[in-house]
């Protein structure tokens, strides 16, 4: 006969292989409704997300310019989230139809990873940079009003670096560098040649 | 065993199953945000050691090549074609006006970033300019080099991100100057700082040059009164600046 203990190990081994089952799936199905909601719109609205006036860069090819958007977006409160979901609120601008600037349908911002408290980790799939137009102009206008719309909506982020399908990339389509970080500083120059 | 030592035993057994899969999920993470090994660059490169003044070169770089056809400007034309034909013609013109230079490639090979900035690591590189094609490029544009702070060196060793850092006020003034120079023959020329890969990668002053697909060609004048080529016209900006790129290290 099996001891008395060893039946309850039994038990609770089995109780915790259930539960943990339980918790992958439910975390699937929650990935899952969240990559859809991005699909459907620009920004998804989560439980603590709040309404909130946010202000995006947008770029324009026919002028080679940026300039500012406002908008009512439902934001979360957490700051990776929040950066998450300003970043794909421009990027949505890009990846409709008519666009101020082209980007693939298939561009996406994939996730967002906070690093201490002020290094974003943006990791995009692989139709962002594979069909990113190529120019000094394209690239450059990208990555300011991405980066530039995050530093006005999440204070307190001092770099970001852009990494494709979670691995480090050389440059987004033969220009401009993704292997380094962005300083914040660096970039308002950069979009003051813009403006 | 009693009762509660039987609980604890089966608890810390139940908690080790909940971990295990917990831990994977975080080792998955951190493989997914490491930077690929296969991707990073050397560690180091070493600082240029001083050559002979009368070794210097200009190393033009017609960037794109090969597999690589830069920017697409229009009616079938390739940046990249665009890249080589100017710096040939850029290199006539610095030939006749006594500067030695030298193309990174004179035909449609595909080069790598890394082998770029090797290339022009080679100690007699005195100026490294990338040429680069855009559209709507009203006159030139002139970038220099941007390094970000993270990459910044304090030490005297140089990191491959922050090679340039050594060079980096004289690649600034070394584009003022052209920009300046390409002014005085009626070619507005804009001087930008821009993270352009592989300038950061580079030791010796840097810049890249951007035209439009229409300045490429060696016929193409700057303005009715002038025999000037936008070709011609940098080659002269860039032979005036040579008091400046031709210092030793
Ligand atoms: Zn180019």
């Amino acid at each position: 006969m099996i001891p008395r203990h060893l039946q309850i190990t039994i038990a609770l081994l089995l109780l915790a292989v259930l539960l943990t089952g339980i918790i992958l799936i439910k975390l699937e199905q929650h990935e899952k409704a969240k990559t859809q909601a991005a699909e459907l719109a620009p920004v998804a609205l989560t439980a603590e997300s709040k309404p909130e006036h946010i202000r995006i860069l947008v770029a324009y090819d026919d002028d080679q310019a940026l300039r500012w958007r406002d908008t009512d977006s439902p934001m979360p409160q957490d700051r990776a989230l929040r950066a998450e979901e300003v970043l794909r609120a421009v990027l949505a601008q890009y990846t409709q139809l008519p666009s101020p600037h082209p980007l693939s349908r298939a561009a996406e911002i994939k996730e967002v990873f906070l690093v201490g408290d002020n290094t974003l980790l943006v990791n995009t799939n692989a139709a962002f940079a594979d069909n990113h137009p190529s120019g000094i102009t394209p690239e450059e206008l990208t990555i300011t009003s991405l980066i530039e719309t995050v530093s006005a909506n999440v204070p307190g982020i001092e770099r970001v670096k852009f990494l494709v399908e979670g691995k480090e990339r050389e440059t987004l389509a033969g220009h401009m560098d993704l292997a380094s970080f962005y300083d914040i500083k660096m970039v308002h120059d950069m979009a003051r040649e813009f403006e | 065993m009693r009762w509660t030592e039987k609980l604890k035993f089966a608890t810390a057994i139940a908690l080790l199953c909940c971990a295990i899969p917990v831990l994977r999920a975080h080792e998955q993470s951190w493989y997914q945000v490491r930077p690929s090994p296969a991707t990073s660059p050397p560690a180091t490169v070493s600082p240029s050691p001083a050559a002979p003044q009368n070794e210097l070169f200009v190393l033009l770089d017609p960037s794109h090549g090969g597999d690589d056809k830069g920017a697409v400007l229009g009616n079938h034309v390739l940046e990249k074609d665009v890249t080589l034909a100017f710096a040939r013609a850029v290199r006539k013109q610095l030939l006749d006006r006594g500067v030695a230079s030298r193309l990174l490639r004179d035909g449609d090979i595909t080069i790598s970033l890394q082998r770029r900035a090797e290339a022009a690591n080679d100690p007699h590189v005195a100026l490294y300019v990338a040429l680069h094609a855009g559209r709507r490029i009203p006159g030139m544009r002139l970038y220099t080099p941007v390094l970000s702070l993270t990459t910044r060196d304090p030490g005297s060793f140089l990191s491959w991100p922050a090679a340039q850092q050594v060079s980096l006020k004289r690649s600034e003034s070394i584009a003022q100057q052209v920009a300046k120079e390409l002014g005085k023959e009626n070619l507005s020329a804009s001087v930008l700082a821009a993270p352009l890969r592989p300038l950061s990668n580079i030791v010796a002053p840097a810049m890249a040059v951007e035209i439009s697909p229409e300045q490429g060609g060696s016929g193409a004048l700057l303005n009715s009164d002038s025999e000037r080529t936008p070709a011609s016209a940098l080659a002269a900006a860039i032979a005036v600046s040579r008091n400046q790129w031709s210092l030793r290290q």
